[in-house]
């Protein structure tokens, strides 16, 4: 199995956007929309991402923050796999 | 290889068709019907690619551009150009299993029609809602990027299969048991279990 490094952030929106910081280089996002109403999310100018109700949204990209937009709860998970070494 | 750059876009139709350009071509997209109840039509490449209600696709195709048309509707476009993406229907309960293997999907998808079927979602497939108004069939089909060598299991939840069949496709390009034909749970409470290959081909085990 890969080693992974993870950063993972979870809150509740009230309308106003919450930008997430990574504390290193992620290669993969996982946002999940944990409310009843449709979250927005983006990586930067021209990305929004509607997230249903109830969904989630897993997307590699080389980002180190995101922003998510709406009202209700959310959980994000940011990853990027590290290397690996075998020994005989 | 990851994506350096992504572009999105949450549209919404209104009879007019939507032309979303990425600024440069991109290796594969993503086409996210957000709408409850209608078909969306995205032109991809020069292929058209239905989208039911409240599912996704992805398309590898090597293009600058996607044209969605439909009667109303709301959608996302995800360009990528390279690296991956997905769209998952999160269950209640989402729970982490052993082997490092993350359930996510426990299924209860709406049947879809023999022209536009609704792919899974899931990996535990209950079928427990009534067929269309106009079938006695539920038509629904394979995801299209399946997590390899994991069962997909789906059953009829509802045990009445003999009378409303549950009619299983597989996505395009792909084939279940080395054919194109569907499977079709036809016994009260009967189940199927599908497992990818990685390749092209869904084996019933």
């Amino acid at each position: 199995m890969k080693n992974r490094n993870v950063y993972a952030s979870s809150g509740t929106l009230s309308g106003s956007p919450v930008t997430v910081r990574a504390n290193f280089m992620p290669e993969e996002w996982m946002v999940t929309n944990r409310s009843e109403n449709r979250l927005v999310l983006s990586f930067g100018p021209d990305s929004d991402i509607a997230i249903p109700a109830g969904q989630g949204v897993r997307l590699e990209i080389a980002r180190q923050e995101c922003t998510v937009n709406g009202t209700g709860d959310y959980e994000i998970e940011a990853s990027e796999i590290l290397g690996s070494l075998d020994m005989a | 290889m990851v994506n350096q750059n992504i572009k999105a876009v949450i549209g919404s139709l209104s009879g007019t068709p939507y032309e979303y350009g990425a600024g440069g071509e991109c290796e594969g997209w993503i086409l996210h019907n957000l709408d409850p109840s209608e078909t969306l039509t995205f032109n991809v490449g020069g292929q058209d690619v239905k989208v039911g209600p409240k599912t996704w696709k992805r398309v590898d195709c090597v293009d600058d551009s996607v044209t969605v048309s439909g009667t109303v509707g709301e959608f996302n476009i995800i360009a990528l150009e390279n690296g991956d993406a997905e769209i998952e229907r999160m269950a209640s309960g989402s729970s982490s299993g052993g082997g490092g293997v993350t359930v996510t999907g426990i299924d209860t998808p709406d049947p879809g029609s023999s022209s536009s079927r609704n792919p899974f979602q899931g990996h535990h497939i209950i079928i427990s809602k009534t067929p269309g108004s106009f079938s006695s069939v539920r038509y629904f089909e394979l995801p299209a990027a399946p997590v390899n060598w994991l069962a997909y299991i789906v059953k009829d939840g509802q045990g009445d299969a003999s009378a409303n069949n549950i009619d299983i496709a597989p996505n395009s390009g792909q084939t279940i048991d080395g054919g194109t034909a569907s499977a079709v749970i036809s016994s009260n409470y009967g189940s199927l279990s599908f497992v990818f290959d990685g390749i092209d081909n869904w084996s019933i085990v």
